[in-house]
């Protein structure tokens, strides 16, 4: 082949990158991921038969960065998108018939999950649906308080307490207690309740991921309906302006934060040893020891102990990845930021936001809007705005009581069937457990029940830590991949009002993808959402994950592909954020409003752009984030 | 009766709207603004009175003067009105203050150049007039406006040629042709420390293109702001959102031109050419007319065109405001709309619901 020919081909093949993304079937992964399609349910995989690979091929579909930011290991796909799907599709088709929307359909390719949307386009049916929307969705904008408050937090609260009381045995006995015979029970108790616990757990589970999307569009639509409010009022409205005056909301997101606020509060208040003891060089565990054996340190334990149940409930992470833990199970967060937050205090500084100040600018701000209206106006402005801020709440109280709390305390029980398994010879490490989804670890607890069964000396097959051993590598090579941000032909627009305010996605953004896929990206200026206003100059920190955000020093701009909520405690320590992903409405955003720092989110790829260290410049107000100087 | 007011300084208590037969209507507006809000400055100044042109006119004899001058016109006749006019204007212009006046008028003038830091103080002279239901253009003299004006005596003359300028040919003629009386017809005069603009320009406290009340758009050029009053230069544009300042939409443009004060008045020149591109306002002073903008239209309790101008000596910065006036068109089409709706059911009863359905 010349060499003239093979530079067309090359210009064709960008050029067609251009119009559209890859299909499934053409993304090339690498050798080292062979062999992820068995760790994840056959329904979730793409081109699974020809008929299936036209559909797919037909539609677009986009990677979810702000839940698969990095893959999901099999177990956790169960709660995540399997619980998931099933949960947030039935809301929008089937719960309130949400006209127009017939939610997302679900793909993964090696952990990493894609959406695509179904819209409703026969008139008939829309219609059917409206009148269904309309009944439903008003009584619970009616009724908000009483079903979130009465009925919402006690289920969720009673699912996690259930799940906490599901025996899991270390180990079978060697034999069966001696009840069986004298009480007549007839069954060994012991492998029933295994079985019947793991049955429980993931149904519960199922549970708790139907209650995640009970009131969540809801919320949302609450959102758009006085963000279009405020348009048609308002026509040149800003997103931030909006943003701004559905602020100061008092969401449990920002409890794990402010109560760490009373945590170090109390320390000094109590002084004595507790300031230095919780500054000092030495490890969470080796602190609360002392701390215990210390007449002043007994009573900081004794706040700490009675907050930290739901409150240190925070994922590392998005709350998705079982692998990266948990504030309660690691306490290395909580106490690194208890630290700053001592030092802080001592150097006259105060902690936190202060609400009632925050509260009375956004009212500030509600009401100079109103005094620019006329009475029919005001009535129409009013109803909107009373509207969401009953339910907005939801759109932050969600991720901590699910994603963070529930999750934590599935994940920890998962841990409990991992460590009976290694008991029981089957897996090397209790994680090891994750690498199996739900089904497979259904069956690897017959296993473990069924060589017990056979008594001591029987036959226990390697295959399983062989083959978690396999896919620990398949895992970790899927990890450093990077995927392809969306799949097939693009719309000409993207229209769909939750895909943008949710995961950011804009059919500028669409475009800006296929840009970078063939572009070499020596750009200096991205554009994203201004979703929090000021403007800002500073070095970067580029935080990749949620380990490294302690790594984030005062007055720097935080990098990061998304932010969730256990980050909280950090922000005040940045002068403000850039992230990847995200719209108006995501955790960032909420987050850096509340706290009055200037923020961009969904700038496509600040963070393979931007370098620690980097001079860069964000103004909030456009949306813009320069780089003004590389780091040396 | 009371005892007569020759002069009055823009921030004296009886400079406001109310008092526009005293201190004729772009004083008053002057005065008026000057209560709107700590961060309204209006460039300090005095107004010369209707009293004192009265008491003027009456010392010098030249009431009857006039009357009788203009009692003799043929009114058909142009020759005949430009002569009276030029011979009206030449009695008033030729004339002398008398000795209280002159007092007063110099006193007043002491005491602005005491308050101001710089020791050079300059000043624009123009006439304030009172009748209000005279147009702009028709009403001459209104316009007269002489700058750079720097000492005693040329205060003394310019004062003279605006309180002259009531009596150009054109003004006579629209009074008679309008049925007023010349002698009932009076003048002020503004006496004002000019600005020397940087930058300067205009804001609507509405978006004109939508009537959008939410929003102020900001237009500005370098220099002085008669080159964007008057159109001819398309200036930088600038939309905010007034409840919490974020810039919507800016146009920053090529600025070739800007308007620069003359001895005479002012003058068209070319901006640099490393000025051109550059946004004429930063985001800091667009924050700041957005509170100015604000302050004014609170003040009146209705929309407002306002003319404003910053000036800057090194660290010093200082933003005036320069006139404001009620923005109408956007408060016609308002009242409009509201009879319209009204006859609508009012959209205030819909359901969340179908708010949602509504934008789905």
């Amino acid at each position: 082949m010349g060499t003239e020919e093979k530079v067309s081909t090359e210009a064709e093949e960008r050029s067609e990158v251009r119009e559209r993304f890859p299909f499934a079937g053409e993304l090339e992964l690498p050798d080292e991921l062979e062999g992820w399609e068995e760790m994840y349910p056959e329904y979730f995989q793409f081109e699974l038969s020809e008929d299936r690979a036209e559909y797919e091929r037909d539609r677009f579909w986009f990677w979810d960065k702000k839940d698969t930011t990095e893959p999901l290991m099999p177990w956790d796909m169960t709660i995540s998108a399997q619980a998931w799907q099933i949960a947030m599709a039935q809301n929008t088709s089937r719960v309130f018939a949400i006209p127009p929307s017939m939610s997302v359909d679900i793909r993964v390719v090696a952990g990493y999950a894609y959406f695509s949307g179904i819209k409703v386009e026969d008139e008939e049916l829309l219609k059917e649906r409206s009148q269904i929307f309309k009944e439903r969705s008003e009584y619970y904008y009616d009724n908000y308080d009483a079903l979130y408050n009465g009925v919402w937090l006690p289920a969720v609260k009673d699912i996690g307490t259930e799940i906490r009381s599901l025996e899991v045995p270390d180990q079978l006995p060697e034999y069966v207690p001696g009840a069986v015979i004298t009480e007549g029970k007839g069954q060994s108790d012991q492998t029933v309740d295994v079985i019947r616990s793991y049955n429980r757990l993931t149904e519960l589970a199922l549970e708790g991921w139907q209650r995640h999307f009970e009131f969540l569009y809801l919320a949302y639509l609450a959102y758009m309906q006085f963000t279009e409010t405020s348009r048609q009022l308002f026509p040149d409205i800003s997103d931030d302006a909006i943003g701004k005056m559905v602020s100061a909301v008092e969401a449990d997101v920002f409890r794990p934060d402010q109560e760490l606020n009373r945590l170090a509060e109390k320390a000094l208040e109590l002084g004595g040893d507790v300031p230095e003891i919780l500054t000092s060089d030495r490890t969470p565990e080796e602190k609360i020891e002392t701390l215990r054996n210390d007449e002043q340190g007994r009573e900081f334990m004794d706040l700490f102990d009675e907050v930290k149940d739901p409150w240190f409930y925070m994922t590392y992470g998005d709350g998705f990845h079982s692998y990266k833990g948990s504030w309660i199970e690691d306490l290395e967060a909580p106490f690194d930021h208890l630290e700053s937050k001592i030092d802080r205090l001592e150097s006259g500084e105060e902690l936190g936001r202060d609400f009632d100040k925050l509260q009375a600018e956004r009212d500030e701000v509600v009401d100079e809007y109103r005094r620019y209206l006329g009475p029919d106006e005001r009535e129409e402005f009013d109803h909107a705005y009373e509207t969401c801020m009953t339910v907005y709440e939801y759109a932050e109280n969600h991720q901590f009581w699910i994603e963070n709390w529930l999750h934590t305390i599935i994940f920890g029980k998962m841990r409990e069937f991992g460590q009976f398994l290694v008991n029981h010879d089957l897996l090397d490490d209790p994680e090891d457990v994750f690498l199996f989804n739900r089904f497979e670890v259904a069956e690897l607890l017959e296993e473990a029940c069924e060589s017990w069964a056979l008594g001591k000396g029987a036959f226990v097959s390697s295959r399983w830590k062989d083959r978690a051993a396999d896919r620990r590598e398949v895992f970790e090579a899927a990890k450093e991949w990077d995927p392809s941000p969306a799949l097939g032909e693009p719309p000409e627009e993207v229209t769909d009002p939750l895909m943008q305010m949710l995961w950011g996605i804009t059919t500028e953004k669409v475009n800006n993808w296929l840009n970078i896929e063939s572009e070499t990206g020596d750009e200096t200026v991205l554009e994203g959402f201004g979703s929090s206003s000021g403007q800002v100059e500073g070095r970067a920190r580029v935080v990749e994950n949620s380990e490294n955000i302690d790594d984030l020093e005062e007055g720097e701009i935080l990098v990061a592909p998304l932010t969730n909520p256990a980050w909280a405690p950090v922000f005040p320590r940045a002068e403000g954020a850039v992230t990847d992903d995200g719209g108006i409405t995501s955790h960032a955003a909420i987050v850096c409003r509340e706290y009055g720092l200037p923020a961009v989110t969904g700038t496509g790829h600040a963070t393979s752009l931007i370098e620690t260290g980097d001079k860069v410049r964000l103004d909030g107000e456009t949306g813009e984030v320069e780089i003004l100087e590389k780091a040396a | 009766m009371t005892e007569p007011t020759y002069t009055l300084h823009f921030e004296a208590e009886e400079c406001h709207k109310d008092n526009v037969e005293l201190v004729g209507g772009k004083n008053a507006s002057l005065g008026e603004l000057m209560d709107a809000g700590e961060s309204v400055q209006v460039p300090p100044g005095f107004a010369v009175t209707t009293d004192f042109y009265e008491a003027f006119l009456e010392e010098e004899d030249l009431t009857d003067f006039i009357t009788d001058r203009l009692a003799d016109v043929d009114y058909s006749d142009d020759n005949a009105v430009a002569a009276a006019s030029d011979d009206i204007r030449d009695h008033i212009e030729n004339a002398q203050f008398p000795s209280f006046l002159e007092a007063a008028l110099e006193d007043a003038w002491e005491q602005l150049q005491a308050d101001d830091p710089s020791d050079d103080l300059q000043v624009a002279v123009r006439s304030s007039a009172t009748a209000e239901d005279l147009p702009d253009a028709s009403f001459a003299g209104q316009q007269d406006t002489y700058l750079n004006v720097r000492d005693f005596e040329e205060v003394k003359e310019r004062t003279k040629m605006c309180m002259a300028s009531l009596f150009t040919a054109r003004a006579i003629t629209y009074r008679e042709e309008h049925g007023f009386d010349h002698d009932e017809v009076l003048i002020s005069v503004g006496i004002q420390k000019m600005v020397e603009a940087r930058t300067s320009g205009v804001m609507f406290t509405v978006n004109p293109a939508n009537g959008d009340r939410s929003k102020v758009r900001i237009e500005s050029n370098w220099g002085l702001g008669e080159a964007v009053v008057s159109g001819t230069v398309t200036p930088d544009s600038f939309l905010v959102d007034k409840p919490v300042y974020k810039i919507v939409d800016r146009d920053i443009k090529e600025k070739n031109i800007m308007t620069a004060p003359t001895d005479a008045g002012t003058e068209e020149i070319p901006v640099d050419d490393d000025r051109r591109d550059v946004p004429s306002l930063t985001a800091d002073e667009i924050v700041e007319l957005t509170d100015i903008a604000k302050m004014v239209e609170r003040h009146y309790s209705a929309p407002q065109d306002i003319e404003w101008a910053i000036e800057e000596n090194g660290d010093d910065k200082r933003f005036y405001v320069l006139q404001s006036r009620p923005e109408t068109t956007w408060n016609k089409e308002k009242e409009a709309k509201s009879d319209e709706q009204q006859s609508k059911p009012s959209s205030g009863s819909q359901s969340t619901a179908d708010r949602i359905l509504d934008c789905l």
